[in-house]
């Protein structure tokens, strides 16, 4: 059974950042995202699983078995590991069939099964046609699939990604998305996906582990983790979110800047943070009045900025704003709570 | 066409000129004239020279002790260069800095250290004599084995050099990649090394050219090559044509690896560059540490040491250095000055011709830039005899021309034309990291041409033109076969001195001025690194 499992893994890597304790499954079929901003330690996650670096505490286990820690380091090449680099590291001067020859010689494979996988992989992606081709001669979308090739070939225990789309445009992102989930799909390997594109994170991913500082903030669904975001910086990074220091006024309902709404999980609390996402606030004559300050058109609506007593707020609106123009705005969807204390000051937009 | 594009297409235009005039323009009027004979066309000159059986003989020589030469620094630079970049060699950086000192050395004055310490009066002669049952003088004994060893032991750092400059640049990842499926001898040997072979085999072609062209070696070694011949038949024999139809296979030899070199450089198969910060993977060496280390450490003794070392101890103290230097003594002082001159001049204009030209080449389209780029490799195929029968060629005659040629401008025109190629590769190579965003930036600030050029680029681009400038003065310091051919009446160099010295017997006093030559060339070295923290770069 192809799984992975990391047991409170810790990495020290400088004296100012420290990675872990993580600690996530990969169960067979699933694909799993890294998210989080810029040096949170997704890369060194996947650096860990691969064997490219090593642990400085607890375990990583694959299909079972202890890879990395408790005085064990697996050498990479005997983990099975497939892994697309964020640069793609596809090698300059091999054809793309002789990339995937590389990396399966050596395994005691007879001749016609090896070049019946190299076939097969660049079947996969859609790239035996172009199997003469050098890395320069392919488009941006064909050294993705390439790269992904490469990493399947050798039947991998877990497939990493690490941020493979960061160049690709958006059209050629989506595009290759749905590709990666196919495939993935079709051949139920686990899979584990870096990105910091929630866009990318929603749309790829079984289960999402929000990171931050070198530490999981949440994992969950996607849906969990964008209706129920755990924490004010989940709620800021996935997705548009007002996040409002709200006081209890009895009965589940709490006091904002907004007005009044209803937290039925908050309940019993004096105060909380509380998350409110745009789509459950709309623009309404009977609102509380808020100063418009910018906007940016949305395809159907408008994702307005407002303003009121010196906080800031995002909601939807079907108008296109009018800065300086005074609206009424109604909270009319429900509040999440945040695990924050909400006894400690707003430190400001995360 | 803005201000700005046609300032860069005209500056970079009248530097192309200048560098076609000054640098080319000599070898091309040296081989055109050798076509016309008697008023008409003829190949006589040729046909005389290029049937004879020497010939033959001449070319397999020179082919076989620079080949020999480019063989050895092969054999010894890439695993070098290997070890002291990508494994956990002990005192890699030590051994990283050293290994460069001959570079800076010229090749006469290593010949010059290692024929004393060969000599009668050291043990180390008399033993290999004995050992293996040899008489006279031992590298007169076997001159091409010695001129080729010379000429690796001066040049071999080029190979290493260029290898370890294309090792650190190979982006992490690719061997990461492999080292996911494959064991470190075959990610080294099917990642590492293989990305690296553009650099490995720029660093052969430097070591093949300058091995080829090399005056002082063969003439110490008393080894029979073309470089030698050339010379002969132009200053002995007084046969200008000769001389130059015994130069063209030279020309021809030294083409044709700069050709494919140049094939192999633009192509985008072996293009890696790195995409992170993260350093250089280091490769455990286990059980190889300790002969990796005795391999590293047997080639800086040799290579460095022992020769500094012989200069050091023959130079002796002070006096030594005050009698070289003093009108009292040999009075080297002026040739020593003239020779600060003459390189710093050369290197100057060499920087800015290579500037000028650089910039047009890296905003020029690809027809352009391709063509400045191959027009400013070419002087690599020149020969320090080719170079020098040229200039001779061109600037000697009449009127305007003898302002030149009778006087030190011809000199420093002689080491524009042998190294600014250097200079310009190197300018090159810094002004194409210069992003032309920036200077876009000041155009749309309302900079002109001018500010833009001198405020923005220049001044980014500053560490790697002073690296230029030093790459061709460390050059131009140590040159002596253009020097011999073309250095006026009355006009001594400091390597001419040297030479004429050497074969006087004033061993002191050449070691002095040896040590005092190499001081002046590591000197700027020095400055550079600790002004810059950066290591010189050679393109």
């Amino acid at each position: 059974m192809k799984r992975l499992d990391l047991a409170t893994v810790e990495k020290k890597v400088s004296r100012r950042f420290s990675l872990g304790p993580l600690t996530f499954s990969v169960p067979e079929g699933e694909i799993v995202v890294l998210l989080g901003p810029s040096g949170c330690g997704k890369s060194t996650t996947l650096r860990l699983v691969s064997g490219l670096d090593r642990v400085s505490g607890g375990t990583i286990s694959l299909g079972g078995q202890v890879v990395s820690g408790n005085g064990t380091h697996r050498d990479p090449r005997k983990r099975r590991v497939g892994m697309v680099f964020q640069s793609l590291a596809l090698w300059p001067h091999m054809r793309a069939v002789a990339q995937l020859r590389f990396v399966l010689r050596g395994k005691g494979l007879a001749r016609k099964e090896r070049e019946g996988r190299i076939a097969r992989s660049l079947d996969l992606v859609g790239l035996l046609d172009r199997k003469r081709a050098f890395p320069h001669q392919l488009s941006g979308g064909e050294l993705q699939r390439l790269a992904l090739a490469r990493a399947l070939v050798v039947d991998p225990e877990i497939v990493l990604l690490d941020e493979p789309l960061s160049a690709a445009d958006r059209a050629l992102r989506t595009r290759l998305l749905l590709e990666i989930r196919r495939i993935q799909r079709e051949l139920r390997i686990p899979m584990i996906y870096v990105t910091h594109d929630q866009e990318e994170a929603l749309a790829l991913a079984d289960r999402i582990v929000v990171m931050r500082e070198g530490r999981i903030e949440q994992d969950g669904t996607p849906r969990e983790v964008y209706e129920k975001p755990r924490s004010r910086f989940v709620a800021s990074f996935l997705g548009a979110s007002n996040v409002v220091q709200a006081r209890a006024i009895g009965n589940g309902g709490f006091a904002t800047p907004l007005g009044e709404v209803s937290c039925p999980e908050a309940d019993g609390r004096q105060a909380a943070w509380l998350s409110i996402r745009p789509e459950a606030i709309e623009v309404s004559p009977e609102g509380v009045a808020c100063d418009v300050i910018s906007g940016t058109y949305r395809g159907d609506r408008w994702l307005l900025q407002v303003a009121r007593q010196g906080e800031r707020f995002q909601v939807f609106g079907t108008s296109p704003p009018e800065p300086g123009q005074r609206v009424g705005v109604k909270i009319v969807g429900g509040a999440h709570l945040l695990e924050d204390d909400a006894s400690v000051e707003r430190e400001g937009e995360e | 066409m803005s201000r700005r594009t046609r300032g860069i297409a005209v500056s970079g235009g009248v530097a192309t000129l200048l560098f076609f005039a000054l640098c080319l323009l000599p070898v091309v009027v040296m081989f055109v004239s050798t076509l016309f004979q008697d008023g008409g066309p003829s190949l006589e000159a040729y046909g005389k020279v290029l049937i004879q059986k020497r010939q033959w003989d001449l070319f397999l020589r020179t082919i076989s002790v620079s080949l020999t030469a480019v063989l050895l620094s092969l054999l010894v630079g890439v695993p070098f260069a290997w070890l002291t970049t990508k494994s956990d060699l002990p005192l890699r950086r030590l051994f990283g800095s050293l290994y460069f000192i001959p570079l800076i050395v010229p090749p006469y004055m290593i010949v010059f250290a290692w024929d004393r310490i060969l000599s009668e009066r050291y043990p180390l002669g008399p033993w290999i004599k004995e050992a293996f049952g040899l008489k006279g003088a031992l590298i007169a004994a076997f001159p091409l084995t010695s001129a080729a060893i010379f000429l690796f032991l001066s040049y071999f750092p080029l190979v290493i050099l260029l290898t370890r400059s294309s090792l650190l640049q190979q982006d992490p990842s690719l061997e990461e990649a492999a080292s996911l499926t494959s064991g470190e001898g075959r990610v080294q040997r099917g990642i590492t090394l293989r990305l690296a072979v553009p650099g490995i085999f720029t660093g052969a072609t430097f070591v093949f050219l300058f091995a080829l062209s090399n005056y002082g070696v063969p003439n110490m070694a008393q080894a029979n090559v073309y470089a030698l011949e050339v010379f002969y038949q132009f200053k002995t024999a007084y046969d200008a044509d000769a001389a130059t139809a015994t130069a063209l296979p030279l020309v021809i030899l030294s083409l044709v690896p700069l050709l494919v070199q140049r094939a192999l450089q633009s192509g985008k198969r072996y293009s890696s560059p790195r995409t992170t910060n993260r350093p250089v993977r280091q490769v455990p060496l286990g059980r190889l540490k300790i002969p990796a280390f005795l391999f590293a450490s047997l080639l800086i003794l040799i290579s460095v040491v022992v020769p500094l070392g012989m200069l050091l101890y023959l130079a002796g103290g002070i006096a030594s250095y005050r009698g070289a230097l003093d009108v009292e003594g040999l009075g080297a002082m002026p040739d020593l000055t003239s020779t600060l001159v003459f390189s710093a001049l050369a290197a100057s204009a060499a920087v800015l011709l290579g500037f000028f030209m650089a910039h047009l080449a890296a905003r020029a389209g690809k027809l352009l830039s391709s063509s400045v780029d191959l027009v400013s490799i070419l002087p690599f195929a020149f020969p320090a005899g080719v170079v020098g029968i040229g200039l001779v060629r061109l600037w000697n005659r009449p009127g305007a021309f003898s302002l030149v040629y009778t006087t030190s401008a011809i000199l420093v025109i002689g080491l524009l034309c042998r190294f600014s190629p250097f200079g310009i590769r190197t300018v090159s190579a810094a002004l194409s990291r210069v992003d032309p965003g920036f200077e876009e930036a000041a155009r749309v600030s309302g900079a002109g041409w001018l500010r833009t050029t001198f405020s923005v680029t220049f001044r980014m681009a500053l560490p790697g033109l002073a690296c230029a400038w030093i790459v061709v003065f460390i050059l131009s310091l140590g040159e002596l076969g253009m020097s011999r051919l073309v250095a006026p009446p009355g006009v001594q160099t400091l390597p001419l001195r040297i030479f004429s010295l050497i074969h006087w017997q004033y061993d002191a006093f050449v070691a002095a001025l040896c040590v005092i030559l190499v001081g002046c060339a590591l000197l700027p070295v020095l400055i550079f690194t600790l002004l810059t923290g950066r290591r010189l770069e050679l393109r």
